[in-house]
């Protein structure tokens, strides 16, 4: 690694085209085992004291995908998962025993202003991209460029020591940062305001509680200007209004910086993204210029499971929902119940949720008949044409739970979760849940 | 505005392919990272005492226990350790101060990395200012024992010379000889714990090979190894300089000390090429 250091004479704001953030076929290898781990790092250290050894040539399948400025550019999708990862294995004598690609030949450009999302499941790599960004570990193939000053929201309140006060550990964490002396006393009432701990300020750190170290090391960190901004999943800490303090503060050093965000929440990330790059097992996905397309293929990936509890009497036969999976928000939702209740129920009541994707309920629908009434079933074989009413949840990703309960003890028959995944759809982004607009009559004068 | 940009370049290359361009990193790195180094001292000076009773009175204590135990038993005639111009307390006592400022700046760069770990894998600062710091850690407690040793020579009536004024060089190549060890232990001890285990076994034992209790030996074995042992020049030299003595072996410690530099040397720059492959397994 090396650093150039290149003056130039014009003022940040005329170089809003440069690119900032450079990344050439860059992949990285790594071990599942402790011990051998440890044993490659010795072997990798002591390869590198021969400066004549080859090293990483420049990948041969160059993914491009960099966009010209101002054009709009379909996404770039590249093959299944399956056919390129047995490529790039078959060529790869490189990977020791027990090694694999944490990071696999990926490559973008970045511009200031721009915000790139990295989105993908536990484990797809892109922490290990942003390690790499930051410079802390080398690639083992590719090249990366970072122009500017590199700031990073991770590991808030590094260099904390418990026993001394919050005031003295400003200045340690802000050194650590890479702030001066000098530059720490200009900013430190702004720094002790922003973090709204008031007289804990002069006391020992181990007396804070985990959320104000947490807003202290946020606000620290966050007084930076930094020219490439990383974020690897703090976004915001804190309440509510700290909440919406920290995400002004973000997208404030947003607006200067070329932004690189790691993030599972799909709403931080279409909010804030002016691009989004979706990875899996290392590998790029999608490289998409709009955040919902590659947000898409990030839920399509995700396996299907069910999971039942209740006495098991009453058993769902088959579930449809109309739409194919795909709904969009307003229209009306539709769905076919074919079930069959034991004889040794009397009468039995249905309820339908509509799930998010952590299983939280969030709409709850007692199923009716015509007339009002709770739907009492009676044993035997049952099919239902059930009309779930306007969907009027956010877009995301959903299921339906479906619950049967006995209608004088009220014990569970049968309660059914993860049942037809469906994703809702629609132009805008909303925050929330639920979306329903409210009417207003003017008062006229 | 002027402003001087910062480009940075990761590819997998080997640093010792453009020598040139990274020892002007190390330098650049250590310089901008002076501040920190300090305020780091700072951090593990006042909270590491903070929390103690004792407070500095730790920094003697080790070596204080050590001299004790030897002197006790010259004193029983269980050894008969013979020394001229001084009182053996007085000499134990300065053996030991000395000894503990060698084994100090040896576990110093490994113990402060290994305390940094934290930071170390997650942000990127210039990470010598961490071994920097440490430095300043064991500068300080050098000199709190320094103060001990004027105590014991004046409680002894121990003659100054003009030898004193060799002391600080004395010093110097002492603190230079541990610190440059410590920097090749580092990256062995960042990835396997056995260097931490064993670097205690090997300190008391080494010890007991140079002339720390003892003066240096003519014949023997021990002769050999007073010779050949590169802190026996270093311990003997100081002890000299401060009893007024000749310096005896002044051309082994030109020797040992133009070593210790450029193991220095060397030593930063192996630590800067294995610092991304250290982050990289030390995991975080």
């Amino acid at each position: 690694m090396h650093p150039e250091l290149v003056t130039r004479n014009s003022s940040l704001s005329t170089q809003s085209d440069e690119v900032l953030v450079r990344v050439e076929g860059v992949s990285k290898k790594f071990c599942r085992s402790l011990k051998k781990s440890l044993w490659y790092g010795v072997c990798d250290i002591a390869g590198e004291l021969n400066p004549f050894a080859k090293h990483g040539a420049r990948c041969m399948d160059h993914r491009g995908g960099s966009a010209e400025s101002g054009s709009i550019s379909p996404a770039t999708i590249y093959p299944p998962l399956a056919t390129h990862a047995a490529i790039a294995e078959a060529r790869d004598k490189d990977l020791r025993d027990g090694e694999f690609y944490a990071v696999r030949d990926v490559s973008f450009e970045l511009r200031r202003g721009e915000c790139l999302g990295l989105i993908g499941h536990n484990g797809a790599g892109k922490t290990t991209l942003l390690k790499i960004l930051n410079g802390l570990i080398k690639p083992d193939r590719g090249r990366i460029e970072m122009n500017g000053r590199v700031g990073a929201l991770i590991a808030l309140g590094a260099g904390f020591n418990p026993i001394l006060t919050g005031r003295e550990n400003i200045y340690i964490n802000g050194s650590v940062l890479g702030l001066s002396k000098k530059e720490i006393d200009e900013k430190i009432d702004e720094i002790i305001e922003f973090a709204e701990i008031g007289d804990f300020i002069d006391m020992p750190v181990q007396n804070y509680s985990s959320g104000m170290s947490v807003r202290l090391g946020f606000s620290i960190a966050s007084s930076l200007s930094p020219d490439v901004l990383i974020l690897d999943e703090v976004l915001a800490v804190g309440d509510t209004s700290f909440v919406i303090k920290c995400l002004n503060r973000v997208r404030t050093l947003s607006a200067r910086a070329a932004v690189i965000l790691v993030s599972h929440n799909m709403q931080s990330v279409s909010s804030f993204c002016t691009r989004v790059i979706l990875m899996d097992h290392g590998c790029v996905m999608i490289d998409a210029p709009n955040s919902s397309e590659a947000i898409d293929r990030y839920f399509e990936m995700v396996p299907h499971t069910t999971h039942e509890t209740g006495s098991r009497e009453a058993v769902i036969e088959s579930i449809l929902l109309e739409g194919g999976g795909r709904l969009s928000h307003g229209s009306t939702g539709r769905l076919e119940l074919k079930f069959s209740i034991s004889s040794s129920v009397e009468a039995a009541l249905i309820t339908i949720y509509i799930a998010d994707e952590t299983m939280m309920p969030l709409v709850c629908m007692p199923v009716k008949n015509e007339h009002g009434d709770f739907l009492r079933c009676k044993p035997g074989t049952h099919k239902l044409f059930i009309s779930l009413g306007s969907i009027d949840v956010v877009p995301g990703k959903y299921s339906l739970i479906v619950s049967f309960i006995e209608e004088s003890s009220k014990r569970v028959l049968l309660r059914s979760q993860g049942l037809t995944e469906f994703r809702v759809f629609s132009e805008k982004v909303h925050s929330g849940k639920i979306m329903r607009p409210a009417t207003a009559r003017m008062e006229s004068r | 505005m002027n402003r001087q940009e910062m480009r940075r370049i990761y590819t997998p290359e080997p640093l010792l392919r453009h020598p040139v361009a990274m020892m002007r990193e190390i330098a650049d790195d250590m310089w901008a990272g002076r501040e920190l180094a300090w305020r780091l001292f700072l951090r593990d000076l006042r909270a590491g005492y903070r929390q103690t009773l004792l407070g500095y009175v730790w920094a003697f204590l080790p070596p204080l226990v050590a001299a004790a135990t030897f002197i006790f038993l010259q004193s029983q005639g269980i050894t008969r350790i013979e020394v001229v111009g001084i009182s053996y307390a007085a000499f134990a006592l300065m053996g030991t101060l000395l000894w503990q400022i060698f084994v100090d700046a040896l576990t110093s760069p490994s113990a402060s990395f290994g305390a940094a770990k934290a930071m170390l894998v997650k942000i990127n600062f210039p990470r010598e200012a961490v071994l920097v710091g440490g430095l300043y850690m064991v500068i300080f407690n050098a000199l709190i024992r320094m103060v001990l040793i004027a105590a014991v020579m004046i409680l002894w009536n121990i003659p100054v010379g003009p030898t004193l004024a060799f002391l600080p060089v004395a010093l110097f190549g002492l603190l230079a000889a541990g610190f440059a060890l410590g920097l090749f232990i580092t990256p062995i001890s960042a990835l396997y714990g056995d260097a931490a285990r064993a670097i205690p076994i090997v300190a008391g034992f080494w010890m007991l090979l140079t002339p720390v209790v003892y003066p240096p030996q003519m014949g023997g074995i021990a002769g050999w190894l007073a010779t050949w042992n590169p802190v026996s020049p270093l311990i003997v030299t100081a002890r000299e300089c401060l009893t007024g003595q000749t310096l005896t072996m002044l051309g082994p410690f030109f020797v040992v000390a133009a070593a210790s530099l450029l193991l220095i040397l060397v030593g930063l720059i192996g630590f800067r090429i294995a610092m991304p492959h250290l982050i990289e397994r030390m995991g975080g």
